[in-house]
């Protein structure tokens, strides 16, 4: 027991005392793996309302930035006067990561960078979150997307290949990727993705679409407009694939054909982009929660003809633009169809206090006056209408039904006749013009409007019906 | 014994473990720390593909040379956060020999209030003497007001020197050439004075029949009752984007009478039947049958391409020949327009410039119809950001090869590519055309503007053999990029000029033969965005070696031939009667 350690022993002890002092200095001074202040970011933000009512986020960007390195996201963009909603979310999910490290939050801060069209460091999470959950195809899927918005084609090959692998059932991706090869000349695998699209999806127009631009740049024309037909059957409102027959009708010499599926394209609401397509980055967009979100979709409601869902959503943004005369006039347009009247009336005087000679909320407050059969007011609002813009032809048309249930019918015809020459491409206006001429004892004129119709819309089945029931 | 060697092992063995523990510890390359989401995108992306040319390292492409030149102009956009459309569209500018000196004066449309709620600002003519530019706005008359856009220059009524036609926000002014330096507004007198919101405008004669005639480009059928409030995605207001105005014009095709009035032929010759949110447009013969077609850029509306029958109607042919929308189907915002044969097969192809989101776009004429290859000509990355306006495409550096410039600017408050204070400052960008690609050569150029570019006006404006340009600025001062290419290499320049006044032959087509290569221009001053450039024609010779041949069609379709031509010259060549031509050489 008595026995002297020997010096190396001394030595040995000496080592445990110092990696003791070593640890417990360690365990002080080491930085916390990534370290951030979790409650932190929200409190960067605050929210003022700006002169038009709008509330905005308020926020150093710098500060946020340097809190972004601190936890290793890359670096924001400038948010700084941007809509509150989306910012907060961002904030949020920033927070959580920090906080836990894990992947959901992580992907939900690429997600909204996705939505708000901050492709740099929505790229950024994508291509992180790529290797710390390998396995998700979605990742890669976004990661391919946003490569594709910045212009590096082949790092979006590369992931949406590495997607598809993945998730084979993926016609988005097929689709994306066929895009991408059709761009870079490279027709043999653009055709195998988009035919991989189609036999996906047969009931939706992007694969047909795909195979058909294929089929034109290998010069095979009748290929080509078989597929895209199949494509406008399928999806009967893609203005691109209308767009697509189109120039393929007129290299293939047919241009009447071509003329129509253009013509068509241009009636056609036109969407934006991939949005329609791409049920990933819809959900994207709807989780961003994003005032262009909300537009997009009061387009879709309005392309639909369904204006509960339209004043839904118009009620919605105006809660964030509260003086938006634009959604205003759109939110009114629905009442109007809703039966909501005076709700319409008060939405467009409220609107007219804030832009007194806007056309659309003119015409509006005429539409309403003439469902209150309160004909004065139509003509005074509509005169003060046609003031500001003899050329804003819905006034016109407006002005001719107005004049017609006022049994005047011969002014009434004028005035649509004015209409149809400002705007000679709207169907419907040359039909109701027929109408009224067919009702006030003209017919040859009816019949005469019926055939200018159909030299311009041969396919118009309403004017074919209409002329056959006055030619017997 | 035993315990104490016992004791002893235990003391070794946790030395030996709080040794590695410590070491652990203590080393940066055990720490477990975590890569973070930068350093994962990191590894993961690497560096963008941005292609910087290894044989484009120039220094010092271009020196603004305004200040130094006395040519200050700073242009009023009449912005006040409110927005509106026409605030953010100009301005233009034309370069013009003003008064008969054989240099080219600066013409730039002036800006000033969108409504008469203060003094408007003229338009500003800038005269070059030796020492550099003289304001000579006052006593030229060619000060009239703004808000102005687009500039053509061309001796419409053939007597010699060179007018001005000018498209505002209402009624345009054609400013005619006294023939002493001066002017006067004579657009209602002429019957040209068109008031819609007009945008580009060029002289061509359409019908060949020896006189000018005049199309001009109309935007949106504006006014301040129109505008509503638009947002960014992030809910900040913005401008609005063309088509929320919903009202697309027609454009005007005015025919020269020959007496100095003009007769307006828009519906009898086709051009009137259709509408679009028009801003650039581009003469030339697309399809090589002698006789001038049109390229409009529209605005998110499909671009017009109208193809001259030769009867004094033309038919659009755009979707037939596949260049109204680009090779996804988008009408694409067009704005500024270039054509010269970037593919060395004597057609002409196009470039359109764009707004940011999407690329620039490159439609390669394949004879009749048009293949967008906007990627494969690598227009990718680099273009993507950029709102470019301006565009010129031409030989920078004389290496036979051409090159383009691209002036830009956003028109939105998210402005993907922000450069200084003003949130729609972006840089402008430079790019050589090498191997069939368009490759960015920004960084190597030394262009290091950034503003809100507009317009680009290409021409030797210092007469030294080389290529300079002139850029206009939304809201901000105009720059005279001086080429600082060096004088050793080979260039020609050729002026084609026809008719009783020997004005430039505007719509000439001129191959040049040189060592094995053959060079396709046309004579044509109207390009980009707004803009009108210099009416002499300008070749790159590269390494080729003479003997240099040059083949003239005249805009009348008949054709001269002209041999032995020398190299670092600028040759001008008159059409006499017999439709031949006579060359006269002169050196810069």
């Amino acid at each position: 027991m008595t026995e002297r350690l020997a010096w190396y022993e001394w030595l040995a002890v000496l080592a445990l005392l110092a990696s003791g002092v070593v640890i417990v200095r360690a365990r002080v001074s080491s930085p916390p793996p990534l370290p951030s202040p979790p409650e932190a970011l929200p409190t960067l933000m605050r929210v003022e309302i700006a002169e038009d009512g709008r509330a905005i986020a308020r926020l150093d960007d710098d500060t946020l930035a340097t809190a972004c390195r601190a936890i290793g996201l890359p670096d924001p963009p400038r948010l700084d006067g941007a809509d509150p909603v989306p910012v907060r979310l961002l904030l949020e999910e920033m927070e959580a990561w920090a906080a836990t490290r894990a992947t959901p939050p992580l992907g939900r801060v690429g997600r909204i960078y996705q939505a708000i069209e901050m492709h740099g460091p929505a790229l950024a999470c994508f291509a992180a979150l790529t290797r710390l959950e390998p396995d998700e195809a979605v990742w890669q899927y976004f990661m391919g997307t946003e490569a594709q918005a910045l212009g590096r084609d082949d790092l979006a090959i590369e992931a949406l290949e590495a997607s598809r692998r993945r998730d084979p059932g993926d016609a988005t991706a097929c689709a994306r990727l066929g895009r991408l090869y059709l761009e870079r000349g490279d027709l043999d695998t653009a055709g195998a993705r988009y035919e991989q699209c189609r036999a996906l999806q047969p009931g939706r127009s992007l694969g047909h679409t795909g195979l058909g631009r294929v089929a034109a740049r290998r010069g095979d024309h009748a290929a080509a407009i078989e597929h895209l037909r199949r494509a406008v059957a399928a999806t009967p409102n893609d203005f691109l694939a209308y767009r697509h027959l189109s120039q393929t009708l007129a290299a293939a010499g047919d241009a009447d054909g071509a003329r129509r599926a253009s013509e068509r394209a241009e009636r056609l609401p036109h969407y934006e982009g991939w949005l329609v397509f791409d049920e990933k980055l819809q959900a994207s967009h709807a989780l961003a929660r994003t005032q262009r979100y909300l537009e997009n979709q009061m387009r879709l409601a309005a392309g639909a003809g369904d204006a509960t869902r339209l004043a839904e959503l118009a009620t919605r943004l105006l809660e964030r633009r509260p003086r938006d005369h634009n959604t205003m006039a759109l939110l009114a347009t629905a009442l109007i169809q809703l039966d909501r009247t005076e709700e319409a009336l008060e939405t467009v005087t409220g609107a007219l206090a804030l832009k007194p000679d806007g056309l659309r909320l003119l015409y509006t407050r005429a539409q309403i006056a003439a469902i209150q059969r309160d004909f004065d007011t139509v003509h005074r609002v509509l005169d003060r209408t046609e003031a500001i813009d003899p050329r804003f032809a819905p006034v016109h048309e407006l002005r001719g039904r107005v004049l017609f249930l006022e049994n005047r019918p011969e002014a009434g015809i004028a005035a649509i006749e004015t209409a149809v020459t400002l705007e000679p491409d709207v169907i419907p206006r040359r039909l109701l013009l027929a109408v009224m001429q067919e009702r006030s004892g003209d017919r040859d004129a009816a019949i005469r409007t019926l055939e200018a119709t159909l030299a311009i819309a041969p396919d118009d089945e309403r004017a074919r019906a209409m002329l056959q029931q006055l030619e017997r | 014994m035993m315990r104490a060697r016992t004791f002893r092992s235990i003391i070794l063995c946790l030395a030996a473990v709080a040794a590695a523990a410590g070491a652990a510890l203590t080393s940066p390359r055990r720490a477990p720390v975590p890569p973070s989401p930068r350093q994962l995108a990191a590894e993961v992306l690497g560096e963008p593909d941005v292609r910087i040319s290894a044989a484009s390292t120039n220094s010092r492409v271009f020196t603004d040379a305004a200040p130094e030149l006395g040519l200050v102009f700073h242009h009023d956009n009449d912005a006040r956060g409110a927005y509106r459309l026409p605030e953010e569209m100009g301005p233009g500018a034309g370069l013009l020999d003003a008064d008969g000196d054989g240099d080219l004066d600066v013409f730039i449309a002036g800006g000033g209030p969108l409504t008469g709620d203060r003094p408007a600002r003229p338009c500003r003519l800038f005269r070059r003497d030796p020492a550099g530019y003289v304001d000579v706005t006052e006593m030229s008359g060619a000060g009239v007001p703004g808000p102005a856009y687009g500039v053509a220059c061309a001796d419409y009524d053939d007597d010699g020197d060179v007018d001005i036609y000018l498209t505002r926000l209402g009624r345009n002014a054609l400013l005619r050439n006294r023939g002493d330096g001066t002017f006067e507004e004579v657009a209602a007198a002429a019957g040209v004075d068109d008031d819609g919101f007009g945008a580009s405008c060029v002289f061509i004669d359409h019908d060949r029949d020896g006189d000018l005639d005049l199309y001009v480009v109309n935007y949106v059928g504006w006014a301040e009752e129109r505008e509503s409030p638009c947002y960014t995605i992030l809910g900040e207001r913005d401008y609005c984007n063309p088509l929320v105005y919903e009202s697309p014009l027609a454009d005007v095709l005015y025919r020269n009478r020959g007496d100095g009035t003009f007769e307006d032929v828009s519906m009898a010759s086709g051009i009137g039947h259709a509408k679009g949110n028009g801003l650039g447009v581009i003469a030339s013969d697309f399809d090589d049958d002698g006789w001038i077609d049109l390229y409009v850029a529209n605005d998110q509306t499909p671009a017009f391409l109208w193809r001259n029958r030769g009867d004094g109607t033309f038919e659009n042919v755009a979707t037939h020949w596949g260049c109204a929308y680009d090779g996804r189907g988008i009408a694409i915002a067009g704005m500024g327009v270039a054509s010269e044969d970037l593919d060395g097969d004597g057609r002409f192809d196009l470039l359109v410039t764009n707004i940011h989101g999407q690329t620039n776009l490159v439609l390669r004429n394949d004879g009749g119809t048009f293949e967008d290859v906007s990627l494969a000509m690598g227009l990718g990355v680099w273009s993507i950001p950029a709102t470019a306006f301006g565009v010129a495409l031409f030989d920078q550096d004389h290496d036979g090869n051409l090159d383009a410039y691209f002036a830009n600017g956003d028109v939105n408050v998210d402005n993907p590519m922000p450069a200084g204070d003003n949130r729609y400052a972006q840089p402008d960008q430079f790019a050589r055309l090498e191997n069939g690609r368009l490759v960015d050569a920004t960084a190597a150029s030394g262009v290091t503007f950034a503003d809100v570019g507009r317009g680009v006006a290409a021409g030797d404006l210092d007469d030294d053999g080389d290529v300079d340009l002139l850029l206009t600025n939304n809201g901000g001062p105009v720059r005279l990029l001086r080429n600082e290419q060096a004088g050793s290499d080979r260039w020609l320049k050729i002026s084609a000029r026809t008719g009783p006044g020997r004005r430039h032959a505007i719509g000439a087509r001129l191959r040049l033969r040189v060592g094995g290569r053959v060079f396709t221009r046309e004579v044509r001053p109207q390009q980009s965005y707004l803009c009108s450039g210099d009416p002499r024609v300008h070749f790159g010779l590269g390494d080729a070696v003479s003997p240099i041949s040059l083949e003239i069609r005249w805009p009348d379709g008949r054709i001269s031939q002209h041999e032995d031509l020398t190299s670092n010259t600028h040759v001008t060549f008159i059409q006499d009667d017999a439709g031949g031509a006579s060359g006269r050489e002169a050196t810069p």
